[in-house]
C-alpha cells in the first residue's frame, strides 16, 4: 500500500485579507448591479463630507490670520507704538511730541535711530458736490520703504504727491466718485488717484489715503479723533528689553506690538475658540448618528435583496463572520469612494466659490488654504457613518437562516416592547438629567449625555412604533395599508429611515423651541432705551461737532413735523452729591452733568413723567436704577457741588442744596439726574445740548426705519443719537441655518426611504399593478410611503426635540437684565412651543414630500415592471 | 372547499359569446439577433362557459399567450379583444379596470403581495374598485371558504405554505364577478389531491359562465377543460377536445427543458 503524503499548504501572506477575498467581490458585485442603491448611500455619505470640506477651506480661506495681516500692520517694520485711545488732539501736536504719548525722543532713546514711519490716522469731512461725508484719513509716506504692504492697491496708484489721495471703495461708493475727482477735504481739493484698502481702516466705511506731506491736513482743526502710529524698523528683531523700555515710557496710554510676537501668535482656531469638548464630542456623535441613519436603510435594503446569496454562501460553508464582511466591505468600499469624491469636490467647490469671491469683494480673502485636517476628519467621519450604518445590516446578514432564506419566510414579525421600554425609560432618564443640570450647574458634558440618552431613547421606541403600524393598516384605505404595512413589514429598512427622519426632526424642533422662547422672552422682556418711537440727539462738542440748532435742521429734514424739544444740560464740571446732614463718613455719589429742564424732559420716561412739580423749589430727580446704595438718597435733601478746574489749576466750587426725589424707573434723557433751570443757574449754568424728538403722547412717533434715517443725519452732522426702538425680531442666522440643515436631513431621509422601498418593493407594485390597481393608485402608494415615514419620524422627533428645547429655554430665559436700566433678576422661564415648525414637520413637509413623490414616481407598467423585477408572471416566453 | 355545484347553475350559459378573441396574433420579443417570435400568428377564441387548457414545452408561448389576453401585454401584430373590446386601444387606466373587474389572472408561485394578508390580498381588486373595506372582506372570506384556507385569511402569504399560497393567488383571481380566468399553473405548487379541488373551483366557474385559459404541463389537469389547445414554437399545433380524447393523449407530456413529449393516455394521466 502507498501512501501519499500531501505537502503541508502555504500559509496566506496577507492574514489581514483572509476571508475577504470572497465578500469584497460580492459586495462589489452588488454594488455595481444595483448602482442606483449604491449612489443613495454614497450621496449619503458623501454630500456632509463635500459640504466639510469645502465648508472648511472657505472658512480657513477667508479667516485672515495674525500672520497673514502682518504686513498690513506692520509694513516692514518690526513694532509699532500706538495710542491706546484715540483722542482729540491739539493742532501741530504730531510735529511736537508725535501724538502716540511717547515722544520721538524717548523712541530714539530705546531704539537709537532706527527708521520710523509716521502713520496718522483721523476723521475728517470728504465732500464731491453736493454729497459730503464725514471719513477716516491716513496720512503717511506711501513711497517709504516701511511702507511696503500696508495698503493694498486695488486700481490705480497710491498718492505721490501733494493733493492726492487714495479712497477706499466704501468712499467711492458714497460719494459716487471715480478715480481723477476731486475732492473738497478741509477747504482744498484732493485729486483721487487710486483705490486701496488698509488694515489701519475698515474697507467697507470711507477713507482716504493723503500723502505726509500734504501735512496741512494732520495740522487741520478739523482733524478729529486723530492718533499717530509709528512704525519702527528695527535692525534686528525687537527684544523683550526694548519692547519693556517702550511700554514704560509710553506707560498705559500706548500700545506696543511686535511683528515677532505677531507672527508667533497661532491662528485662530477653525471656528474661533470653539466649543467645549463635550459639547463637539455630542455633536460628533449625532452626526454619526444621523449619518448612520441616513445610509442605513440602502444596507438594510442590500442585505434583504442579497439574502439568497448569503444563504447559499452560508450553505456552503460561509460563517456569520464572512456574511458580516459582506455587508461591512460594501460599506467600507462604498464610503471610501464616497468621502474620496465628496472631500476632492468639496475642496473643488471652496475654489470656485473662493474665486467668485474674489471678484465680488477684492482683498477679502486670504490665499487658498485647504484645512486638510478638518478635510480628513470629515472624510474619517464619513466612512465610520458608512460602517456604523452597515453595522446592523451586518449582524442581521450573520443571522441570515438557510433554510428561513431559501425558503423565502422571514419568520415572525413580533412587537419590539422589551426594546420600547428600555427606550422609554431612557428617554425618562434623559430627561431627568436635562432638567437637574438645566435646573443647577448646566454642565455640558452631563446636558450632552441627558441629549444622547434622549435620542437613543427615541430610537429604541422606533422599531415598536414601526411594528404598531401593522394593525394600523388593517383599518386604511389600501394606498395607506400598503405603505403601513411596508414599513411595518420591511423593518430593517424602514427603523432607520424613520430613526434618521426622528432625528432630524428632532434636531430642528429643539432649535425652533430654543429660538422661540429667546424670541418671545426678548420681546417680553424688551424695554427700549426711550420711550418707543422717540429719540435724542446730542450735540459734540469740538470743531466738527453740530449744534442743536444744526441737528434740529437735520431732524427736521428726515421727520419732517415731529415735535422736537430743546433740552439743556448743566456745564461741564464734576458733580457731586451728598445727603444732607450726612458727615464725612459718606462717600459723595459722581454725578455727571445734570439735565436742566422745567420739566418737559420727564414727558419722555413713562415712569418719571410729569416732573414739573418735582424739580420746582430746587427739586432734583434721581433715577432709582441708575445707583447702587441709591436708598439713601430716598428723601429730604442733598447738596449738589460743581467743581471745576481752570487751566492754572486753580478749583471752582459751587454748591446748591437740592430737594431729593427719587423716582422709580429710568430716567431716560441720556443724563443721570435732572434738576431745573433756578438750581444749574446756582451752580454754573446751562447749555443746550440735545433735542429731543418725539412725546409721550404718541405725536410724531417714529418708525424703527425713520430713527435709523434720523441717527444717520445726526451722525452726518457730527452729533449722537439715542433712539427708542419698537421690539424687532433679529433674524438668528445660526438658528436658522442649524434648521435649514435639519429639514434638509428630514426632506433626504424620507426621499431616500421612499427611493429605496419602491426598489425594494418592486415586484410588489407590480403585482399590485396586475391585479388591477390605477397607475395613479401606484403613484398614490409611493406618495403614501412618504407621508408614513415623515409622519412617523415627525411625531417622534417632535417628542424628541421639544424636551431639550424646553430645558435649554427654560435655562436661557429665566434671569432678566435690562442693562440700561440696571434692572436684573430671576424670572419666570419663557417656554414658547413652536407651533408653526410642529406644524410643517408634522403637516407641511410630509404633504409636500408625498405630493412630490406621487408626482414623480414612475406607475409601474404591469407586465414589464413584473417581469423585471422578479414578478414571476410565468415560466414560459 | 364547498360543492363548486352549489355555487354555479350553468342552465343560461350562452356559450357562443366570445370572451377572449385572439386574431392572427404576432407577438416579437427583442430586435436583430435577439429577435424572438413569441407569439407567430395565433388565433384563438375563448368562449362563455368553456375552459381551455393550453400545453406545450417551455418556450412555447403559452405564457405570452395568456398575458396578451389578460391586457398584460399588447401584440406586435394581430388583434386581441377581450370583452370584444381590442385592448391596444385601452389605456392603462381602462386595462387596470379591466383586470380589477372581468380578469382574473393565476400566476405560477409568490404573486401576492407580501405585505397583505391573503384576505386582504384577496379583497384589494375589490377594493381598488371602491368596494369598502368590510364588503370587500367578506366576499374574501367567502372566496378563501371556496379554495378551502379561510382559516388562514389573516396570515401574510410567507406564513403559509406553497400550497395555501396558491389557494389564495386562486382564491383573488376568482373574487368578485370575474368573467375571464387566466391561470399559468396554477398548481404547480399543489398536491394531486388539492390540485383537482382547485381545478374543481375553476371549473365551476366556468361552467357559470365564465371563460378560463389554464397552463399547464400536467395531462391530468388538462382533462378537466372543454379544448386542450397544444402549442410550439409560438404557434398552435392542434386543438382538441378533451373530453373526446378519453383513450389516448396524442402528444403526451412535454418535458419542460427539451420539449419532447413523453406518450402518455388520458387514462394514465388520470
Amino acid at each position: 500500500m502507498s501512501v501519499t503524503v500531501s505537502p503541508p499548504r502555504p500559509q496566506p501572506k496577507l492574514r489581514a485579507t483572509r476571508g475577504w477575498s470572497v465578500p469584497i467581490r460580492l459586495a462589489y458585485r452588488d454594488a455595481r448591479r444595483h448602482r442606483a442603491r449604491s449612489l443613495l448611500a454614497a450621496l449619503m455619505i458623501g454630500t456632509p463630507v463635500l459640504l466639510a470640506s469645502a465648508l472648511a477651506t472657505i472658512l480657513a480661506t477667508a479667516d485672515v490670520s495674525f500672520s497673514e495681516r502682518t504686513p498690513a500692520t506692520f509694513g516692514s517694520g518690526d513694532v509699532t507704538v500706538s495710542p491706546v485711545v484715540s483722542a482729540l488732539q491739539p493742532a501741530g501736536s504730531l510735529a511736537e511730541t508725535g501724538s502716540t504719548g511717547v515722544t520721538r525722543d524717548e523712541i530714539a532713546t530705546i531704539v537709537g535711530d532706527a527708521p520710523r514711519l509716521d502713520v496718522v490716522t483721523g476723521s475728517i469731512f470728504a465732500a464731491l458736490g453736493n454729497e459730503q461725508v464725514l471719513s477716516r484719513i491716513v496720512v503717511t509716506e506711501p513711497a517709504s520703504p516701511i511702507a511696503v504692504g500696508l495698503f493694498d492697491l486695488l486700481d490705480g496708484s497710491l498718492p505721490e504727491r501733494p493733493g492726492e489721495v487714495a479712497a477706499s471703495p466704501g468712499l467711492l461708493d458714497r460719494l459716487g466718485a471715480r478715480i481723477g475727482d476731486e475732492l473738497a477735504v478741509d477747504n482744498r481739493n484732493l485729486r483721487i488717484v487710486g483705490v486701496a484698502t488698509t488694515a489701519y481702516a475698515d474697507r467697507t466705511r470711507p477713507w482716504l489715503l493723503a500723502e505726509a506731506s500734504t501735512n496741512t491736513l494732520v495740522a487741520s482743526e478739523n482733524l478729529v479723533d486723530a492718533a499717530t502710529t509709528t512704525i519702527i524698523d528695527l535692525p534686528v528683531p525687537a527684544t523683550g528689553r526694548e519692547l519693556g523700555a517702550l511700554t514704560e515710557v509710553g506707560g498705559p496710554t500706548v500700545t506696543v506690538l511686535s511683528r515677532a510676537d505677531f507672527e508667533s501668535v497661532r491662528r485662530d482656531p477653525l471656528f474661533g475658540q470653539g466649543p467645549s469638548p463635550a459639547a463637539a464630542g455630542t455633536a460628533l456623535t449625532l452626526i454619526i448618528i444621523q449619518l448612520a441613519l441616513l445610509a442605513g436603510p440602502a444596507f438594510a435594503v442590500s442585505v434583504r435583496q442579497q439574502q439568497l446569496s448569503l444563504a447559499q454562501l452560508s450553505a456552503n460553508g460561509a460563517d456569520a463572520r464572512a456574511l458580516r464582511r459582506t455587508v461591512l466591505a460594501q460599506a467600507l468600499a462604498l464610503g471610501a469612494v464616497a468621502v474620496l469624491i465628496g472631500a476632492t469636490a468639496g475642496i473643488g467647490l471652496a475654489v470656485l466659490v473662493t474665486a467668485l469671491g474674489r471678484n465680488l469683494w477684492p482683498g477679502g480673502l486670504g490665499p487658498l488654504e485647504v484645512r486638510l485636517d478638518a478635510v480628513l476628519a470629515a472624510a474619517v467621519i464619513g466612512v465610520v457613518s458608512a460602517l456604523v450604518a452597515a453595522w446592523a445590516p451586518a449582524w442581521t446578514a450573520g443571522q441570515t437562516s438557510v433554510v428561513g432564506a431559501l425558503g423565502a419566510s422571514r419568520g415572525s414579525t413580533g412587537y419590539p416592547w422589551r426594546r420600547a421600554l428600555v427606550g422609554v425609560l431612557a428617554f425618562a432618564a434623559g430627561s431627568k438629567l436635562l432638567d437637574f443640570l438645566t435646573s443647577t450647574s448646566g454642565q455640558v458634558f452631563y446636558a450632552s449625555i441627558g441629549v444622547l440618552t434622549l435620542t437613543v431613547g427615541v430610537l429604541l421606541v422606533v422599531p415598536l412604533a414601526v411594528a404598531l403600524l401593522l394593525p394600523v393598516g388593517r383599518v386604511l384605505p389600501p394606498v395607506f395599508r400598503l405603505a403601513t404595512r411596508d414599513a411595518a413589514r420591511a423593518a430593517s429598512r424602514s427603523v432607520a429611515a424613520i430613526g434618521a427622519v426622528a432625528a432630524a426632526a428632532g434636531g430642528l424642533i429643539a432649535v425652533a423651541t430654543f429660538s422661540t422662547s429667546i424670541a418671545a422672552f426678548e420681546k417680553s422682556t424688551y424695554v427700549s432705551d426711550l420711550p418707543v418711537g422717540t429719540a435724542i440727539a446730542f450735540a459734540q462738542s469740538g470743531p466738527s461737532g453740530a449744534s442743536v440748532d444744526t441737528l434740529t435742521t437735520a431732524v427736521q429734514q428726515v421727520v419732517p413735523n415731529s415735535p422736537t424739544r430743546e433740552v439743556s444740560r448743566a456745564a461741564d464740571a464734576v458733580y457731586t452729591l451728598i445727603p444732607e446732614g450726612c458727615a464725612e463718613e459718606c462717600d459723595p455719589l459722581f454725578v455727571e452733568s445734570p439735565a436742566v429742564t422745567s420739566g418737559p424732559l420727564a414727558t419722555i420716561s413713562e415712569p418719571a413723567r410729569d416732573l414739573a412739580p418735582l424739580l420746582a423749589d430746587n427739586g432734583l430727580v434721581i433715577p432709582s436704577n441708575y445707583f447702587q446704595d441709591i436708598d439713601r438718597f430716598d428723601k429730604g435733601k442733598a447738596t449738589l457741588t460743581a467743581t471745576t478746574q481752570s487751566p492754572t489749576g486753580g478749583e471752582t466750587v459751587q454748591s446748591a442744596t437740592v430737594t431729593l426725589h427719587l423716582v422709580r424707573g429710568g430716567l431716560t434723557i441720556g443724563s443721570d439726574i435732572a434738576v431745573s433751570p433756578t438750581t444749574a443757574d446756582s451752580l454754573l449754568g446751562a447749555v443746550p445740548d440735545r433735542i429731543i424728538v418725539g412725546d409721550d403722547e404718541g405725536v410724531g412717533r417714529l418708525s424703527n426705519d425713520q430713527l435709523i434715517q434720523l441717527a444717520g443725519a445726526v451722525e452726518q452732522f457730527g452729533g449722537r443719537t439715542v433712539v427708542g426702538r419698537a421690539y424687532e425680531a433679529e433674524t438668528q442666522w445660526t438658528y436658522l441655518i442649524i434648521m435649514a440643515a435639519a429639514i434638509v436631513a428630514v426632506v433626504a431621509g424620507t426621499l431616500a426611504a421612499t427611493a429605496l422601498t419602491l426598489t425594494d418593493a418592486r415586484r410588489e407594485r407590480a403585482i399590485v399593478a396586475v391585479v388591477g390597481a390605477r397607475p395613479l393608485t401606484n403613484r398614490l402608494t409611493a406618495g403614501a410611503t412618504a407621508l408614513v415615514i415623515a409622519v412617523v419620524g415627525g411625531v417622534l422627533g417632535t417628542v424628541l426635540g421639544l424636551v431639550p428645547g424646553i430645558f435649554a429655554s427654560r435655562t436661557q430665559t429665566d434671569f432678566f437684565s435690562a442693562n440700561s436700566y440696571g434692572v436684573s433678576g430671576y424670572v419666570e422661564p419663557t417656554i414658547a412651543v413652536p407651533w408653526s415648525t410642529i406644524a410643517m414637520v408634522l403637516i407641511g413637509l410630509p404633504l409636500l414630500l408625498a405630493l412630490v413623490v406621487t408626482l414623480v414616481s414612475p406607475g409601474p407598467k404591469a407586465l414589464e415592471g413584473a417581469r423585471r423585477h422578479g414578478a414571476p408572471l410565468g415560466s414560459g416566453s | 372547499m364547498t360543492d363548486a355545484d352549489d355555487v354555479t347553475d350553468t342552465a343560461d350559459v350562452d356559450r357562443s359569446e366570445v370572451l377572449v378573441r385572439l386574431e392572427d396574433v404576432r407577438r416579437i420579443h427583442g430586435e436583430g439577433v435577439n429577435r424572438v417570435a413569441a407569439l407567430d400568428g395565433v388565433t384563438l377564441h375563448v368562449h362563455s362557459g368553456e375552459l381551455i387548457a393550453l400545453m406545450g414545452p417551455s418556450g412555447s408561448g403559452k405564457s405570452t399567450l395568456l398575458h396578451l389576453a389578460g391586457g398584460l401585454d399588447v401584440p406586435t401584430t394581430g388583434t386581441v379583444s377581450v370583452l370584444g373590446i381590442p385592448v391596444s386601444g385601452m389605456s392603462r387606466t381602462r386595462l387596470a379596470a379591466l383586470r380589477r373587474r372581468w380578469v382574473g389572472y393565476v400566476f405560477q408561485d409568490l404573486n401576492l403581495v407580501s405585505t397583505l394578508t391573503l384576505a386582504e390580498n384577496v379583497a384589494l381588486p375589490l377594493e381598488l374598485d371602491g368596494m369598502s373595506r368590510q364588503r370587500a372582506r367578506d366576499l374574501a372570506l367567502l372566496t378563501l371558504d371556496r379554495v378551502g384556507v379561510a382559516h388562514l385569511a389573516d396570515r401574510f402569504p410567507e406564513d403559509v405554505s406553497g400550497g395555501q399560497r396558491q389557494r389564495g393567488a386562486i382564491a383573488r383571481a376568482l373574487v368578485g364577478d370575474r368573467r375571464i380566468l387566466l391561470a399559468d399553473e396554477p398548481t404547480g405548487a399543489l398536491d394531486s389531491a388539492t390540485g383537482d379541488e382547485v381545478m374543481g373551483v375553476i371549473r365551476a366557474l366556468v361552467d357559470g359562465g365564465a371563460g378560463a385559459v389554464v397552463a399547464t404541463h400536467d395531462p391530468r389537469l388538462a382533462s378537466w377543460a372543454d379544448r386542450v389547445v397544444f402549442m410550439q414554437d409560438g404557434r398552435i399545433r392542434d386543438v382538441t377536445s378533451a373530453v373526446a380524447s378519453t383513450t389516448s393523449w396524442p402528444w403526451g407530456t412535454a418535458n419542460e427543458d427539451t420539449g419532447e413529449i413523453a406518450a402518455v393516455t388520458i387514462d394514465d394521466a388520470r
